[in-house]
């Protein structure tokens, strides 16, 4: 009587049909967690005050399927696999020559409106200009100094999408 | 026999068929595998923390066993080579991994074998420490490429760590 109680708690009247439901849930789930929406936890400062040291979030990998990546765009920069990622702001598109002048952010040598950015060092780098397929990266935290900051050119092949949240 | 039951060992069989499958092809032995136990064993004896200067002699003894002699180290961002084994040791003695310890790990392996006796890996470093006034976690992480060659065991002949972002020198 004990026994069918915590069988039919467990696997229920239909055990195939339960375990085909589970199946099916975790083929589900390894193949949205880990190939579409892949989890990512932030270390570091470089993002602030966008994102925290140690927030958790989805990095969505179907838009760039369908588009290509845009300034603004937070997204995920691979390095060799997926266990560790950068996490950076698309500032410069294929074209055009990106540079700092005084910590102002330029794009062909015009200054770009940053309201994602609270804090600036004087950063300088002299403007440099994107080949086909590279984007400039950079995180929104300006106010560290410029050499302690990632962030530079990257191809277009490593960016794998833009976090969801 | 009831339809229920035996369809239940139909997808248990197939389960079981499964993880063993998958048992067989993750821990079959190959030289791949030898390869990321170096890895792991490297790591590892990089992250001891001696107690003293005699315990510290024999981590570099240690260490010294992972490299061939001429080992080349290329640091990227325009730094340049450093060249040979005792160089590569000299400076890793200079971060002995107490005061501030720091915990070095090796994620997104892939090797891929180039004939018998070479073989490359490419990787995730990561470097963690914890902030001595906060205790937050920081990660440092870079790409690197490694080039093994088989002598006696199998040894670093080359280091080569990848700007994965490009930095414009100012």
């Amino acid at each position: 009587m004990r026994g069918a109680f915590w069988r039919e708690a467990f696997v229920g009247r239909r055990p195939i049909r339960t375990f085909v439901r589970v199946g099916v849930l975790v083929l589900v789930s390894v193949v949205v967690f880990g190939w579409v929406l892949i989890p990512v936890r932030t270390y570091g400062d470089s993002m602030l005050p966008t994102y925290r040291s140690g927030s958790f979030h989805l990095v969505n990998r179907v838009p760039y399927l369908l588009r290509q990546p845009a300034r603004g765009d937070v997204v995920a920069v691979r390095l060799a696999g997926w266990r560790v990622v950068y996490v950076k702001r698309i500032v410069g598109l294929p074209g055009e020559r990106i540079g700092f002048r005084d910590g102002l952010l330029t794009v062909n040598s015009r200054p770009l409106d940053e309201p994602y950015v609270q804090e600036r060092a004087r950063w300088n780098l002299r403007e440099t200009a994107l080949r086909p397929g590279e984007f400039f990266v950079v995180g929104d935290n300006r106010g560290m100094p410029i050499e302690a900051h990632e962030f530079g050119l990257v191809r277009r092949e490593r960016i794998e999408g833009p976090l969801l949240f | 026999m009831p339809a229920s039951t035996q369809g239940a060992r139909v997808v248990a069989s197939v389960a079981l068929a499964a993880t063993i499958a998958f048992a067989a092809w993750h821990f079959w032995p190959s030289e791949a595998r030898r390869i990321r136990h170096k890895l792991d064993a490297l790591a590892a004896v990089v992250n001891e923390r001696p107690a003293d200067a005699i315990g510290q002699i024999a981590r570099t003894a240690q260490l010294s066993k992972f490299f061939t002699d001429e080992v080349v180290v290329e640091p990227g961002r325009g730094a340049g080579a450093i060249h040979g084994r005792e160089r590569l040791l000299a400076l890793a003695s200079r971060a002995p991994n107490e005061g501030h310890p720091y915990a070095l790990e090796f994620v997104d392996v892939s090797v891929a074998m180039e004939g018998d006796e070479s073989a490359r890996a490419h990787l995730t470093a990561t470097l963690s420490s914890r902030d001595t006034d906060t205790a937050e976690l920081n990660v440092d992480a870079r790409e690197v490429e490694l080039q093994f060659r088989r002598t006696d065991d199998w040894r670093i002949s080359r280091i080569a760590l990848i700007d994965t972002l490009e930095k414009p020198q100012p």
